[in-house]
């Protein structure tokens, strides 16, 4: 099982593979896409977090 | 001349209506489930008797419909409006039943906060309620962040025509797919991954706190719903509060910021295109007005001197403000502290963020990122138009899911929905304030009902006027549809009186 990233077109043409290899390597793809994207969201959430905390350390500089 | 709509159109909203409430009152098997898990006989009863009513109601109305085709727009935000009113009023059945609550008014509050994901509630001894309750709650409010019409959608019609205008009254616009039924089951798809894996950290989070494996449980399930649909009820009084823990804040963080944003960007991103989440106009108007709005906040409490050291300040002032704008409603402060401690600053940058909200067709409420940054890019557009030549053609870009420009008719229809929210906002204030409430505490219950945010500065209790709970209510209800749908149920009502 391959762990790479195919491109939509390679994804689609899996016709050389047998019928449980070519569902095993389909759901591999999109399992692998799908955790890559959730950690892109949990990732941005986590930039909003530090520049928020900068601009709190900031904010508590300007303050005082 | 206002034409009075015919016998076959009332038909067909009875028909459509008719499929959501059962499919609705189908729902309450989740609490029957419960309460026979957990031996709350009489809840089963209550919920059972709600479960028949709804589907009594669902099939009388289908079966008073007939067999009724050809759903058009007008016919679909009716629907859209009827269902979820039925709904409402349905679905407060077993909370009546209960004996949890002082009105039926109150019943209704609680659904109808629910239903929008806003939040707020009128319960009484939350503490100690049935688990079967509580999971009604909690089914309530991720339902509804979903929408009960996109549920419908995806289990109930098949190429049925028309049924975008269903999707469309309900607050979503954004088709992910060609097919609108195939576009509701991928914001189900999605809701789901993100149900199994958030539920799983939070229990491993509410385990890693050492609450008992049944609990931890039923915590993490509950919390998820609350933070992945922006709604904000959460199974203790003392809300996220509750737990303390920083784990625990972050995860929530990471979850309702997910419940934040577009389903279309959660769809693109899982496709491959995760540079979209940094180009897309939504996320960053996000980043720039929460950046904003926690200097504000954070410069009004470290003047005041609230928290004396960084980390606690910064703790406090993010997850309340973040909370705030993804209008999720979850909260680690008190709430009479806002007004007691965090005075009128903080409390202004949090009503600023409840106002603008999160991301359009996604969970969140609020006037939401798209339309403030094409109204702040029209406005810079025009500013260039004064003081460029005047046989310049200028143009402005923005990218939302692809490179768009900006166009009048877009910037006009922004503008009109943030005016009409803006006006909301104002008048429900002065409801507030005409029931003797200081004008900022008003305001701040005002905007988190209108806005479908949930956060109380403590005005929201069962010994509210009468008067505040309902037009709380219609604040809500009138927020979660962006007024379309609404306007169009007031519109049809008068037709029927008045038309010919």
């Amino acid at each position: 099982m391959s762990t790479r990233i195919r491109s939509p077109r390679e994804r689609d043409d899996l016709t050389h593979l047998g019928p449980a290899t070519r569902i095993t390597e389909s759901i591999s793809d999109r399992g692998v896409m799908l955790i890559q994207g959730m950690a892109a969201e949990v990732g941005f959430a986590a930039l909003l977090i530090c520049v928020g905390g900068v601009s709190c350390m900031m904010a508590r500089w300007l303050a005082q | 001349m206002i034409v009075r709509p015919s016998l076959q159109d009332h038909r067909i909203v009875a028909t459509y209506s008719g499929r959501i409430i059962a499919g609705f009152g189908l729902l309450m098997a989740i609490p029957i489930l419960t309460a026979a898990v957990f031996s709350e006989w009489a809840h089963l009863v209550r919920f059972a008797i709600g479960l028949l009513v709804c589907l009594a109601v669902g099939l009388g109305l289908q079966a008073a419909g007939g067999r009724s085709g050809g759903l058009r727009k007008r016919h679909a935000l009716i629907v859209v409006s009827v269902s979820w009113l039925l709904a409402t009023a349905l679905g407060a059945i077993p909370f009546w039943l209960s004996g949890h609550f002082g009105s039926f008014l109150d019943c209704i509050f609680d659904v109808m906060s629910g239903l929008t994901t806003t939040g707020l509630y009128l319960l009484q001894d939350l503490d100690h309620i049935p688990n079967s309750l509580n999971m009604w709650r909690f089914v309530l409010t991720f339902v509804g962040g979903q929408g009960i019409v996109v549920l419908a959608l995806t289990f109930l019609f098949r190429g049925t025509s028309g049924t975008f205008h269903l999707y469309a009254g309900e607050g979503k616009e954004e088709r992910l797919l060609p097919n609108v039924v195939n576009t509701a089951r991928i914001i189900w798809l999605v809701s789901l991954v993100w149900l199994v894996i958030g539920t799983t950290i939070l229990v491993a989070c509410a385990l890693a706190l050492g609450q008992e494996p049944v609990r931890a449980i039923l915590h993490g399930l509950w919390v998820f719903m609350g933070a992945f649909s922006t709604g904000g009820f959460a199974p203790q009084s003392y809300n996220t509060f509750w737990y303390h823990s920083l784990l625990f804040e972050i995860v929530c963080v990471m979850i309702f910021f997910a419940g934040s944003l577009n389903f279309a960007l959660h769809w693109l991103i899982w496709r491959g295109d995760r540079r979209e989440i940094l180009r897309n106009i939504e996320t960053r108007s996000f980043a720039l007005t929460l950046t904003v709005l926690v200097t504000v906040a954070s410069f009004g409490l470290a003047r005041s001197g609230v928290y004396p050291d960084q980390i606690s300040l910064f703790r406090k002032v993010f997850y309340q403000l973040i909370s705030g704008h993804t209008t999720t409603g979850f909260g680690t402060v008190a709430s009479r502290a806002l007004v007691t401690q965090w005075g009128p600053v903080a409390m202004l940058a949090i009503i600023g963020a409840m106002i603008i909200g999160a991301s359009s067709c996604s969970t969140a409420g609020g006037i939401k990122g798209f339309r403030m940054g094409v109204i702040t890019k029209a406005f810079l557009l025009n500013i260039k138009g004064l003081l460029g030549p005047e046989s310049a053609a200028l143009t402005m870009r923005y990218h939302h899911g692809r490179d768009r420009l900006i166009d009048d008719d877009t910037a006009r229809l922004a503008l009109m929905v943030t005016v009409t929210f803006l006006t909301m906002h104002a008048l429900v204030t002065f409801v507030g304030v005409l029931n003797g409430y200081p004008l900022l505490e008003a305001m701040f219950e005002g905007v988190s009902a209108a806005s479908n945010t949930g956060l109380s500065c403590g005005v929201i209790s069962p010994a509210m006027p009468w008067v505040m709970k309902l037009i709380l209510t219609g604040a809500m209800w009138l927020g979660r549809f962006e007024f379309f749908a609404a306007f169009a149920f007031v519109g049809w009502i008068w037709s029927v009186i008045i038309g010919r």
